[in-house]
């Protein structure tokens, strides 16, 4: 198993952020956390990454455990967090730099990647010139170029319009299937969780932990036809089902305490 | 919303209100000075000094009133903005130098002397107590100036008397007082004169200093501070200035007889300007600088002609006018 | 092409323009209003005095500019530092910004004649006034880029693995440099007061607020305002020279792309904070 993930919970200040949630990836997959918001889904993320460490619990990358420390995965943020000082290069290659040292195989592997994902004539541009959908390619390549087998993806498409939204799936599919990492993505869209995922996590109510998973067993490589099929619908039915009644009992939640 | 609105109006209310009062009492003021006349006299320095005692006198006894005269006593921003009020018309009377009276005519103010103040000149070189100099000892000294051009004309001429040159001494000029610099033992010696500096130097740093007077060193030996006016307001009121001065000629002669009494009445009207120590030092040292054989205030040709030369060949002045174009007798009286 | 040219050379006309236009006021005035030479000069009378008194009032000038220039660079030198020190310690932030603050509340003229009276009348004091003026403009712009670093950002910078050195490096520091110029632009203006300032407390050296407060002495309102024009000249071409450091500094803020150096295409990316390194690198 690539990534194991078991028993953590977490609580902020004695408010319990996240219930105790097992969780096993296996290498190569793509994998999804749907859930209603607040639920934890981010703190999950924090903790796998190594931001946080677990009020208890362990994560296991290969059998190591990597509790609490970070560096391990590639991590990316509905913010590009493209640093506007660096050019297009030069925020691909940040994770070589924040270790000290940027070689040339490192920048020539930043030009082909730019290159080969549709931003041949602008890498040496400042993010400032590039438009939001050209930023977050950017910060994915920034994630792959950090070498790291597994990837969480954390909302990143949510700041773009739709239109950028579906060719930046579709981008996303192609780079995964180009490069067969890791990857764990969280999204609001329910669409999307199943067009991009082999299985998708429903996460309860806050604090969340797992309440039910479905695999997604539709054939790849998957085109938009896909979103409007029978078993999708199916699928996206039950999902949303189970989100829409956990988010009922999280309004009940909040209303009690308020 | 509402308390904001609120806290808007009062505060409206608040700044009119002071805007009113503002008004109401500026306008008593002019309803009661419109039986006297006003007569602006600009200063030679910025903050309340000694030399003020005369017109303080004269105005805090009353003396100006009963005359006639609201005396309205106006410091200048800074040291060289009293003949440009002057010349300006925004002041009646100043109370300047020599200098001052002399760069101004020079272009072509509307100014004239109309009295002298001192008599003499009473500027030099000012030591440390138990440090005797001479003017060949300076060489090499630190001598503490200020800026001003006249300060190092003096300076050279006196120096000129021991065939030396300004280049013979290290100069350190400050700003606003220099008597710091010479307690401090930062200066060798300072400039100044006999009734500010030197009585710094003895009231403040308690010590009798050492003192050379520039005019028994081929300085000429002209009188400081003068009296001056704006022409034209001399024209429009020649009975005015002559009023001013008797008034002023009888606060003198009071301060001059009643030393202790004059500063007392200065320290009353300007608490915080000066210690009484000091205060008193200064007028003491500046009363036998008003004796004159043609009475308070009057001038001479000979407190021009000395000067104009050295200034023409130090470069300070390019055209010296006759003296007669700079003073005049004709508003001291008898 | 043409479009770029000419805005190139308004760029320059304009300003140029518009100070002629404020001496040709000035004279009108002066004419109209028949306002005395000792309170007003004419311009003509300004450029003329400039002429005159070369001999003076160059190596005036420069005596100013060395103490401007000096004076700013320890300002700025002491400000970056002290900000970065108070970035990383919220303690030492707490303690030492009041006190910043009261530094700057008390009149610079106040303290002028004790900074002489301790270190003497030379360079020195000039110095340490330019830099107390220009420094804590300094150290709040600092400040400030420091502590608005996007938060997100820096766990970022942490999720990949960064010490807390590299963080500074890579993510606060450059974050600085924006705000920094903010406030050197307004310091390079500042220190001029700030060197006639000190020149006016005492002094054994010339400079251009020696020459105005003897000027002012001799009712030669003419020769202050030579030196007050000559002041400006060196605020505008330190301001000037700030705005073009800052240009280079920061390329990101108008520029889509960072200037070409020849030999960039075969290295790669030029770095900047990032060092290159010819044999193959570790990943």
């Amino acid at each position: 198993m690539k990534l194991h993930i078991e028993n953590v919970r977490h609580s902020f200040e004695g408010t319990p952020a996240l219930a105790p949630t097992t969780l096993d990836v296996e290498e190569g997959a793509f994998v999804s956390i749907v859930g209603p918001s607040g639920c934890g889904k981010s703190t999950l993320f924090n903790i796998i990454s190594g931001l946080i460490r677990p009020t208890a619990g362990r994560v296991l990358l290969d059998g190591r455990n990597v509790t609490g420390t970070t560096g391990h995965v590639g991590y990316m943020l509905q913010k590009d967090l493209l640093l506007p000082w660096r050019t297009v290069t030069e925020n691909i290659v940040l994770g070589a730099a924040l270790h000290g040292r940027v070689s040339r195989r490192d920048r020539e592997e930043a030009i082909a990647l730019a290159e080969r994902y549709g931003l041949a004539g602008f890498v040496d541009h400042f993010p400032h010139a590039l438009s939001g959908g050209m930023r977050q390619r950017v910060a994915l390549m920034r994630t792959l170029a950090f070498h790291k087998d597994v990837m969480l993806l954390d909302e990143p498409f949510g700041a773009l319009d739709s239109q950028t939204r579906l060719r930046m799936q579709q981008w996303l599919l192609d780079v995964w299937a180009d490069h067969g990492r890791t990857i764990l993505f969280i999204t609001h869209d329910v669409d999307e969780a199943i067009f991009l995922s082999d299985r998708v996590h429903v996460m309860s109510a806050r604090p969340g932990h797992i309440r039910a998973s479905f695999e997604i067993e539709l054939d790849r490589p998957r085109g938009f036809e896909l979103l409007t099929s029978d078993a999708f619908t199916e699928l996206k039915k039950e999902i949303l089902n189970l989100i829409y009644s956990e988010t009922l009992k999280q309004l009940e939640r909040e209303g009690e305490a308020a | 919303m509402k308390v904001r609105v609120g806290v808007v109006v009062a505060v409206v209310v608040a700044a009119l209100s002071v805007v009113a009062a503002y008004g109401t009492t500026r306008s008593a003021a002019s309803r009661d000075a419109t039986k006297l006349t006003t007569v602006r006299m600009v200063q030679e320095w910025p903050v309340a000094d000694g030399f003020w005692i005369p017109w303080i006198v004269a105005r805090d006894k009353g003396w100006y009133k009963a005359a006639g005269i609201n005396l309205q006593i106006i410091p200048p921003p800074t040291v060289a903005d009293t003949v440009k009020f002057l010349g300006t018309g925004r002041a009646d009377i100043g109370f300047t130098t020599i200098l001052d009276v002399i760069f101004a005519k020079e272009q072509n103010a509307p100014i004239v002397s109309i009295g002298a103040y001192s008599q003499s000149n009473n500027w030099g070189l000012i030591g440390r107590q138990g440090e005797k100099f001479t003017v060949a000892s300076l060489k090499g000294k630190t001598v503490g100036i200020y800026n001003d051009a006249w300060t190092k004309a003096q300076l050279s001429i006196m120096l000129r008397s021991a065939h030396l040159t300004l280049s013979d001494i290290k100069m350190v000029a400050a700003a606003s007082d220099v008597v710091p610099l010479l307690l401090a033992k930062k200066v060798d010696v300072a400039t100044g004169v006999t009734n500010a500096e030197a009585s710094e130097v003895r009231t403040i740093g308690h010590q009798k200093p050492f003192m050379l007077l520039a005019k028994d060193y081929g300085v000429p030996n002209s009188p400081i501070w003068l009296l001056a006016a704006n022409t034209s307001w001399l024209q429009k009121n020649p009975q005015l200035a002559k009023t001013w001065f008797k008034v002023t000629k009888r606060a003198l002669a009071w301060s001059i007889a009643n030393p202790v009494g004059a500063v007392k009445m200065f320290e009353k009207a300007y608490p915080k300007a000066e210690s009484f120590a000091y205060a008193l030092d200064q007028w003491k040292s500046t009363i036998p600088l008003f004796k004159s054989a043609g009475g308070y205030f009057h001038q001479t040709d000979a407190q021009w002609s000395s000067l104009l030369p050295a200034l023409k060949q130090e470069k300070l002045v390019k055209k010296p006018l006759p003296p007669k174009s700079y003073y005049t007798n004709a508003y001291i009286g008898g | 092409m043409t479009r770029v040219r000419l805005r190139g050379s308004l760029q320059i006309l304009l300003p140029l323009l518009l100070t002629a236009a404020v001496f040709g006021i000035w004279d009108l005035v002066v004419r109209v209003f028949d306002i005395q030479p000792y309170v007003l000069p004419a311009p003509r009378a300004v450029f003329s005095q400039i002429g005159t008194d070369w001999d003076v009032l160059q190596p005036a000038m420069f005596q100013t500019i060395e103490e401007f220039v000096i004076g700013f660079a320890v300002g700025v030198a002491c400000g970056f530092v002290l900000a970065v020190a108070m970035g990383q310690s919220r303690i030492l932030q707490r303690g030492l910004y009041p006190l910043l603050i009261a530094s700057q509340a008390v009149p610079i003229i106040a303290i002028a004649a004790a900074l002489v009276i301790w270190l003497g009348f030379g360079l020195t004091p000039k110095i340490v006034i330019v830099a107390l003026i220009v420094f804590f403009p300094v150290v709040v712009n600092v400040l400030d880029g420091l502590t608005n670093v996007d938060r997100d950002a820096i766990a970022l910078a942490r999720a990949m693995g960064a010490n807390d050195f590299r963080i500074l490096l890579h993510i606060r520091l450059p974050a600085t440099l924006t705000p920094l110029f903010s406030a050197l632009k307004l310091a390079a203006t500042f220190s001029v007061t700030g060197a006639v300032l000190g020149e006016w407390s005492a002094s054994t050296t010339g400079g251009l607020g020696v020459y105005l407060l003897e000027q002012n002495s001799r009712l030669n309102t003419a020769g202050v305002f030579a030196a007050i024009l000559l002041l400006s000249a060196i605020g505008i071409v330190g301001f000037l020279l700030v705005a073009g450091a800052e240009q280079l500094a920061t390329p990101w803020r108008t520029r889509p792309t960072p200037r070409r150096l020849p030999f960039r295409r075969s290295r790669g990316v030029r770095g900047r904070a990032v060092p290159a390194s010819i044999k193959g690198g570790s990943s």
